[in-house]
């Protein structure tokens, strides 16, 4: 009985005075999450018949204009958690001609909330052109709405058509990395 | 990433009420063992555990780190401590949770050879291995991880919820041999599971584009019972204890076991136990994920009026669609083997049995045990080397050294005293952790009270 009573002592007395290190529960509240999410968007290659049109008879030059949707932003998720986005593009020109290039980030009503590009001039003859563009969330936060990217391009010079039997093309490459930061 | 984080934490802070049942294996007679190996030799003419209160046992576990690193006071940041551990862990790593509750059980001496038990216990049983490249992915995202193939394999969890009906019978067939068997009716109340699941990630300098990422040879699997009824989740904990007690989806097992004594002093013993399965074929939702899937951005056809993002989404749910289906499936329990050896000697007393007869025993006893379970990715390994004591009839002691996925070193102490006809165990693990449970991946904690009746 003795024996019962020390070795039932013992093993309370151990468990009951076991003790942990301190630890800080709390700190979890300071975490986050950064993922930074990288992801293709658009790219295009496009060459004279792209720019030229006949009116009355007459050669034309016109600009080109396309648009997608682009619903990744209409994720709660990452539209309640976005930091930052940057835009990349790679553009090749083999045309010895200058081009504006115009990138707009439309919201689902296609109304413009935020310029991208606004007349970026693609050099003639350029094969290895590359422009990132930044944006901070927290400069620009009407970006969060974009649901819809367009991507206007045409020939700075406007009186000048292209040859038409011109067999050159512009090239374009484009990528978005979505930066998130969540403490959810 | 933070509910995730604290749930786990929250599991591992369990660890000081979890067990390890390779001090109960074979130890004291206790009838509790006969559930680790049906056929032990039991001694005594009839039992009965103390209802809800004979035995409770609960092993929680994680491989790979330790709640204090995480949440240790110190001067790196939460940020970095995580980051830390994420970076430490593979999938190899697992997080494991098994409980059960006996609500009853009982067992009588059939004949002089014969002793049957029977009960019922609530299990749950639980193991996730650690997706890894989920997590990176989550946590930082794909653009500092161009080339890497994220895999979807290492997604592997499984979780049963159950009611456990069984009755066994040990019988001595000589002198030596003792064989065991017993037969277990399982109810499911809760399965949740997804494994062998194959595919991955990956985000590649494209030709057309910047990146071109790639989902390849995608086939994800959910599968639930028991949690979703009439499109609505089951939140009435009643329903799953009701669910529990044959109201589930049914299935059935067997343990099988022996005692072999090669000398009078040398004893060898083994067992099988849940060797099962449960059929699931009520309250069944499925998911599954199957195809390939490449994407290289949106090419523009310019004044085309195309629906490019229309033409995206169509193109994904035609080659990777989510298909969601109620079929029924079987669900294997995870199998355990239970392995052991034992040489007894120092001094000799004896004890009454049932039968009041004398029967000698030896006060010390060393030996080792082998425990093993079979688990979705891989068989897991216990090696547990102990000495028992018996002080006199009614007190004994084991103390055990086991080396398994958490530690190398972890002792364990059990004690089984009997006052009348009430009989106590108690076991401890883990010792050397017990100055800081925190930093310990396995504490342990088990006990229970029966009645003995010789």
């Amino acid at each position: 009985m003795n024996l019962l009573k020390i070795y039932s002592t013992v093993l309370i007395t151990i468990f009951f005075l076991s003790c942990s290190q301190p630890l800080d529960f709390e700190q979890l509240e300071e975490y986050s999450i950064m993922p930074s999410i990288s992801s293709s968007l658009v790219f295009f290659s496009i060459d004279a018949s792209n720019f030229n049109t006949i009116i009355s008879g007459i050669p034309v030059a016109i600009e080109v204009n396309e648009t997608t949707d682009f619903k990744l932003l209409e994720n709660s998720f990452i539209k309640q958690n976005l930091v930052q986005l940057d835009f990349n593009f790679e553009i090749k020109n083999e045309f010895n001609r200058v081009f504006l290039l115009d990138i707009n980030l439309l919201d689902a009503e296609s109304n413009i909330i935020h310029k991208v590009f606004e007349g970026f001039e693609i050099r003639g003859n350029s094969l290895d052109i590359s422009a990132e563009v930044l944006l901070i969330i927290e400069d620009f936060p009407e970006v969060v709405n974009f649901t819809k990217v367009q991507f206007i391009i045409g020939l700075k010079d406007i009186f000048t058509t292209l040859d038409a039997s011109n067999l050159s093309k512009i090239e374009c490459r484009s990528s978005i990395v979505i930066h998130l930061e969540s403490n959810t | 990433m933070r509910i995730i984080v604290l749930i786990v934490s929250f599991l591992i802070g369990l660890n000081s009420f979890s067990q390890n049942k390779q001090v109960l294996y074979d130890f004291a007679g206790l009838p509790q063992t006969l559930l680790l190996n049906p056929g032990l030799e039991i001694d005594y003419k009839f039992h009965i555990g103390v209802p809800l209160l004979s035995g409770f046992s609960s092993e929680i576990g994680s491989t790979g780190f330790s709640l204090s690193e995480i949440f240790a006071v110190n001067n790196n940041t939460i940020t970095e401590k995580i980051s830390t551990v994420l970076n430490k862990i593979d999938a190899n790593d697992y997080l494991k949770v098994n409980t059960q509750i006996e609500v009853f059980i009982a067992g009588f001496r059939f004949d002089k050879k014969t002793y049957v038990s029977f009960g019922f216990y609530q299990e749950l049983d639980a193991i996730g291995y650690a997706p890894v490249d989920a997590l990176t992915l989550i946590n930082e995202g794909n653009t500092s991880y161009l080339n890497k193939s994220f895999s979807i394999s290492e997604m592997i969890f499984k979780l049963d919820v159950l009611g456990v009906i069984h009755a066994g019978i040990s019988r001595k067939v000589s002198d030596k041999l003792t064989l065991g068997a017993r037969l277990k009716l399982y109810s499911s109340a809760l399965n949740l599971e997804t494994t062998n699941n194959q595919g991955s990630f990956t985000t590649r300098l494209g030709n057309n584009n910047i990146y071109v990422h790639h989902l390849d040879n995608v086939n994800l699997n959910a599968r639930t019972s028991g949690l979703i009824s009439n499109n609505e989740y089951i939140s009435d904990a009643s329903t799953y204890i009701e669910n529990s007690l044959l109201g589930g989806n049914l299935g059935t097992g067997i343990d099988l076991g022996f005692t072999y004594h090669v000398t009078p002093q040398l004893q060898l013993s083994g067992s099988l136990i849940d060797l099962g399965f449960v059929h699931h074929n009520k309250n069944i939702k499925n998911k599954l994920i199957v195809g390939s899937f490449t994407f290289e951005g949106i090419e523009f056809e310019f004044d085309s009026n195309r629906n490019y993002w229309g033409e995206l989404d169509a193109a994904l749910k035609e080659q990777l669609p989510i298909v969601g289906n109620e079929d029924s499936y079987t669900s294997w329990r995870p199998a355990k083997v239970n392995a052991a050896i034992k040489y007894s000697f120092g001094e000799k007393r004896n004890k009454y049995c049932y039968d009041n007869t004398l029967k000698d025993f030896y006060t010390n006893a060393f030996g080792a045990q082998l425990y093993s379970v079979f688990r979705p990715l891989r068989q897991q390994f216990v090696f547990t080397s102990f000495y028992e004591k018996s002080f006199s009839n009614k007190l004994q002691a084991k103390i055990t050294h086991t080396i398994d996925d958490y530690s190398y070193y972890n002792i364990g102490v059990g004690i089984s005293a009997k006052i009348w006809k009430i009989n106590f165990y108690g076991i401890l693990d883990n010792l050397t952790k017990l100055s800081d449970i925190s930093s310990a991946n396995n504490v342990s904690l088990q006990f229970g009270f029966n009645l003995l009746f010789n």
